[in-house]
């Protein structure tokens, strides 16, 4: 976190409201997103206990598992979510673009989930899913382990920032603003919301403490509040069980029908307050860049895709040292990338990197536009040199490449030297890009004096990975035939069936 | 301890019942080590989820009777049959020989579930074996005693097991999976921890006849269930630098009476129970007890401590900036206020010598936010 | 705020409350929503009315009147009986319903056994030996105290009702041994051969006992030879047998001494350690 930020968490707390920290919105938003609300059974690893699902507020569809511990209810479950995430993916796997290895899909699925949890629920049943057997003693639908390879896909790529495949709203709507409370805090939709836009009628404050009380505003999951588990969920499952251990088919369909409308109860307002959030996240102009990212996740949507169609096998457990390492390097540079392209459009971030003193923003004092300087290969080319006095704490050193939101595009500069001046601060930087090919730099591409410029380093560039994430790794990386998933001494499935019936 | 000190916690607490330490409050301890309240409050046995929601702001913390009945079950089904299954991942994992089998079951004595009985029991099996003498490999629920600030403490492990190497192994069995060799880092955390007051209670029990704490090893075999089975699997911790850790913050504790001897005199965190133990105490006079007490919340409070509701409410009183969290508060080192940092910023304060610094770089994020206003932003 | 009326009316409050609120602001759709909670509080608070109790945890709803299925014409304590004889060595209730799902049919539930075990005593205690066996209690090597939750028939001699510390790993290596026969036995006699829960029932015990699944077979119950299950269990017998015979005889002997028939069968009164001290002096 910068200066800047922290000063407008501050500027949240005594003004009782939250603070913008960008002027555009950063990430993409579909026309057509598919929400998830995730909800899973306390204390037990990856049992969902119902999810709600829609790609329009008034079409949200509620699924249920009357008893969690149940594992054929549990992949019946799997299998009708996996039906309609997976309809929603096809969707889009059409109307493919461009000709021979480069044709990509010109739009790509997006999930949205409330918070980070709804992420860790999805990827635990991702992981749950994905090495199903079709076949055999316990078999599951075909859709299931397709399910759960396109889950484990979207997982990866939601890692790697700039993406938006599949993105918590909680993390969304706090790139964007400033609240008066923790990150922590942060993680809760209904108090995020309340600071950012309280409902009707309530005072932040009080809408502060309705997002505490799972009364008011039951959690957005993936957990239930212990509260609901202990006096409502825990005797309406119990009220389930024993109709179906007795046979009796009109208790079952009673209990059945007063269990959704219990869950119904406890996710209705997430689902609400997240079409919430995300109408509000439409009203902010989306980022010029946001486009170019959005170009790179419908190359890896579409390279995907045809890994799939081509009966490609599911990712593996555990990637590989290399492929570990390999897998972190693109991620530090995904994200050294989407730092510099929001900085570069937005005001507010390049604000922000000027405050921690990454980025650097004055007046041009000095310049000596007709320098020149001999290469290696004996060609005279342009050097022109600028000197800037800024106020910002520069804390970049020389020799460091610039980019520049206020030039044209492909200027490109290198730090010279970075000097005190009063309490100011004077840059020289050397222009080493986006002049032009003739020998005198082309009007306009040089910053003349008194001109207002802002510099922040360039991440460098680099080819767009083609495959990032564990999408369409090698063989070598990828889980074998014999590696099933299922522990060779221990039947997973006997196990999960066994677990399934013990009360 | 001087029994005054004992005293004057004794009328922090009032009428209540006292509370002993538990492995879930001496674990806590490493949270937020330098809590003064928390230190009292614990020390004194005080019920902080009693006084909290007392003083207006109940505990945010609820346990699912699904998590509880999980943990149970998954519990009894690695110590089903002999602890069959345990006996299978002990050797597997840490090379438990074949005839290393024997079990002792110390849930309770001949019928008798009192923790000094277990104790006794506890304390007479693990010394036979530490010296050699007994059977014993697998001891189930043995009752271990620490003593803390003076007072008892029991703490009662999953199991312990013995002569893996020839060294006490302390084994938590916990319901949250380890699912392709990774668990939860918060969860294996939280347990290590525990699992660290169960071994320094071991140590201590056999430093108390002379063997070296060496007979106790310092990794702990976690046991979860594998993937999303019910099968269990195991994995080593090593929990070193946590026990070294606690053993820290125990020695604080035995410090506690510095901390007392700078109370108001007649401090007290009594509620007032009447005979149907209703409090009685006027909330107000009870919040401004424990106002008298310096506590440092942390957003991380929400998730340790019963009185964190009541400590953020206290911080945002005072406009601290503790509210906002670490991230926040490090970009403004050596201030402890939202309105010092604005004032700052706006230059409406006067810097000290020491702030000189920061306000200069609190004027110039003040200026860029100005202009930025005019932008507008995300609104 | 333990007390779930008064929490209940907290919520009542505060969820009325904000209906109020969201009301006021016109957002009907909020105050719908809370309504149903509301309504759901209401109800729940009745419910603890009427019950009248304190129902800190959820009312548990035990399937009363189970209907009986074909097969179950039996007593239950026969049932236990049976499936006790199959395994040989004093069993928790767990394992006893394990074995009856595996090899038997009829309904046994372990909820059922344990108020079969009261009975047990009762009936024993009103006129001995008025029936053949009775379902009774293992015994404690040293206190000769009744063992937590394992179930045993009083035929049986006194050194296997016995559990010294070396017991429960050679019950479990016998009960191995008896299941994989019992296996064995079906797979020669009857025609569709042993029941998928006996295999399952068989492979966890497999799992657990060094060498006793094929090396080279995927984790499948099929694949189970319950030959090599008993050869392994036997082998890992082989290393406690003696100093699990010697425990219990010794302490067999003790309890013969010293406790009269009842205590034999139901173990000695719960003393505590106090005894134990003595015991072992
Ligand atoms: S919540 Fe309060 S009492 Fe508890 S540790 Fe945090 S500051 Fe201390």
């Amino acid at each position: 976190m910068s200066m800047l930020s922290a000063l407008a968490h501050v500027q949240a707390t005594e003004s009782m409201q939250a603070v913008p920290l960008t002027a555009f919105r950063h990430r993409r938003l579909s026309s057509r997103p598919l929400v998830i609300i995730p909800l899973v059974m306390a204390g037990e690893a990856g049992a969902p206990l119902a999810a709600m699902v829609g790609s329009a507020r008034r079409k949200g569809t509620l699924l249920v598992v009357a008893q969690p511990r149940n594992r054929d209810q549990r992949f019946a479950f799997a299998a009708s979510l996996g039906r309609t995430v997976i309809d929603y993916i096809d969707s889009f796997r059409q109307g493919r673009r461009g000709g021979g290895g480069h044709s990509r899909y010109p739009d790509t699925p997006q999930i949205l989930v409330p918070n980070h949890g709804g992420i860790k629920a999805l990827a635990d049943l991702g992981r749950m899913c994905r090495f199903r057997s079709t076949s055999g003693p316990h078999a599951v639908p075909d859709v299931v382990p397709e399910f759960g390879m396109w889950l484990t896909f979207l997982v990866d790529r939601a890692e790697q920032a700039g993406t938006s495949m599949l993105l918590p709203v909680t993390g969304i709507l706090a790139e964007h603003w400033a609240t008066g409370q923790s990150t922590l805090e942060d993680q809760n939709l209904a108090s995020l919301m309340a600071w950012i836009a309280p409902p009707a009628g309530l005072s932040v404050e009080q809408a502060m403490a309705d997002a505490e009380n799972p009364d008011v505003c039951p959690p957005a999951g993936p957990a239930t509040s212990p509260e609901f588990d202990n006096r409502d969920l825990a005797p309406a499952i119990k009220r389930f069980d024993t109709a179906r251990t007795l046979g009796d088919l009109r208790a079952l369909a009673a209990a059945e029908s007063d269990l959704r409308e219990l869950i119904a109860g406890q996710i209705q307002p997430t689902w609400r307050m997240t079409w919430e959030a995300i109408a509000l996240l439409r009203s902010v102009p989306e980022a010029p860049r946001t486009i170019k990212r959005f170009e790179r996740d419908c190359a890896a949507f579409t390279s995907y895709s045809d890994y799939r169609d081509s009966g490609g096998l599911p990712q593996r457990k555990r990637d590989t040292a290399i492929g570990a390492a390999q897998r972190l390097g693109w991620l530090e540079r995904a994200l050294a990338e989407f730092e510099s392209d929001m900085a570069f459009d937005d005001p507010f971030v390049l604000a922000d990197r000027r405050s921690a003193g990454e980025a650097f923003a004055g007046t041009v004092v000095e310049a000596e536009p007709s320098r020149t300087v001999t290469t290696a290969s004996n060609r005279r080319v342009p050097r022109p040199r600028v000197t800037i006095r800024t106020q910002d704490p520069v804390r970049l050193a020389a020799d460091t490449k610039l980019l520049s939101p206020s030039m044209p595009s492909g200027h490109k500069a290198v730090i010279v030297s970075v000097l005190p001046d009063g309490d100011a601060t004077l840059v020289t930087v050397e222009v080493t890009g986006g002049m032009g090919r003739a020998r005198v730099p082309a009007r306009g591409s040089v910053p003349v004096p008194d001109q207002r410029i802002a510099y922040l380093p360039d991440p460098g560039w680099r080819p767009a990975p083609q495959f990032p994430g564990s999408d369409r790794t090698p063989w070598t990386h990828s889980a074998t035939a014999g590696e099933t998933g299922a522990d060779p001494a221990a039947p997973e499935d006997a196990a999960a069936e066994e677990w399934g019936n013990e009360d | 301890m001087k029994a005054p000190v004992d005293d004057r916690l004794d009328a922090l607490r009032g009428s209540a019942k006292r509370l002993d330490y538990s492995a879930r409050s001496l674990a806590a301890l490493e949270n937020n080590p330098r809590c003064t309240l928390r230190a009292l409050l614990d020390a004194s046995g005080s019920d902080k989820a009693a006084i909290a929601a007392h003083a207006g702001h109940p505990s945010p913390f609820g346990q699912s009777a699904f998590a509880l009945a999980r943990g149970n079950v998954f519990e009894t089904m690695v110590k089903d049959n002999g602890c069959a299954e345990l006996l299978r991942l002990l050797r597997e994992t840490l090379q438990l020989t074949l005839p290393e089998v024997g079990y002792e079951d110390l849930n309770d004595i001949g019928g008798d579930g009192r923790a000094e009985v277990r104790h006794d029991r506890t304390k007479q099996v693990l010394l036979q074996a530490a010296r050699g003498n007994g059977g014993g490999t697998l001891f189930d629920h043995p009752m271990l005693c620490l003593p803390v600030g003076g007072h008892k403490a029991f703490l009662e492990p999953d199991l312990v097991a013995f002569r893996i190497g020839g060294r006490f192994h302390v084994v938590e069995i916990k319901s949250f999976p380890i699912i392709d060799g990774q668990a939860d880092p918060t969860q294996v955390r939280a347990a290590t921890t525990q699992a660290c007051a169960y071994i320094i209670a071991l140590r201590n029990l056999l430093a108390r006849v002379g063997i070296d704490k060496q007979a106790v090893s310092d990794t702990i075999v976690l046991v979860a269930p594998k993937d999303f089975t019910n099968r269990p699997t195991a994995a080593f911790v090593d929990a070193r630098k946590q026990v070294a850790a606690l053993s820290r913050q125990l020695a604080r504790i035995e410090r506690i009476g510095d901390l007392v001897d700078l109370l108001p005199e007649g401090l007290t965190f009594d509620l007032g129970l009447d005979k149907d133990k209703r409090a009685r105490r006027p909330a107000e006079e009870l919040a401004e007890a424990l106002d008298q007490v310096p506590a440092t919340y942390r957003p991380d409070c929400l998730n340790h401590c019963e009185m964190a509701f009541y400590c953020r409410s206290r911080a945002r009183a005072d406009s601290s900036l503790d509210v906002l969290g670490p991230a926040v508060r490090e970009q403004f080192g050596g201030i402890d206020t939202t309105t010092m940092v604005l004032g700052l910023a706006q230059g409406r304060l006067t810097p000290t010598q020491d702030q000189v610094e920061m306000a200069a770089a609190l004027r110039h994020a003040a200026r860029l936010r100005a202009e930025l206003n005019v932008l507008g932003g995300a609104e | 705020m333990s007390d779930p009326l008064d929490a209940l009316e907290k919520s009542i409050s505060s969820l009325r409350r904000a209906i109020r609120d969201a009301s006021a602001a016109g957002d009907t759709e909020r105050a719908g929503e809370l309504r149903a909670q509301l309504r759901r509080a209401e109800r729940a608070w009745d419910a603890l009315i009427d019950a009248d109790e304190p129902a800190a945890t959820p009312a548990r709803l035990e399937p009363t009147a189970v209907p009986a299925a074909q097969g179950a014409q039996l007593p239950a304590r026969e049932h236990v009986h049976r499936a006790l004889m199959l395994l040989g060595t004093p069993a928790a209730p767990k394992l006893i319903v394990g074995v009856h799902e595996a090899f038997f049919p009829g309904e046994l539930s372990a909820s059922k056994l344990s108020s079969l075990r009261r009975d047990e005593e009762r009936s024993y205690r009103s006129s001995p030996g008025a029936r053949p066996y009775y379902l009774c209690m293992a015994l404690a090597h040293d206190l000769l105290t009744p063992v937590r939750a394992l179930v045993t028939i009083s035929t049986w001699a006194l050194e296997q009702r016995i559990i010294g510390p070396l017991s429960p790993r050679v019950d479990f290596l016998t009960g191995a041994v008896h299941i994989a026969k019992a296996v064995h036995n079906s797979a020669q006699s009857t025609a569709d051969g042993p029941s998928p829960a006996a295999l399952r029932l068989l492979w966890r015990f497999a799992v657990n006992i060094p060498d006793a699944l094929p090396r080279s077979a995927p984790g499948h119950e099929g694949a189970l030879d319950p030959q090599q299950v008993i050869d392994a269990a036997e082998a890992e017998l082989e290393v406690h047998a003696d100093a699990d015979r010697a425990v219990r005889t010794e302490a067999a002997r003790r309890a013969r001494k010293s406790l009269g028939d009842d205590q034999q069968l139901f173990g000695a009164p719960l003393q505590g350690v106090t005894r134990l001290r003595t015991a072992r002096a």
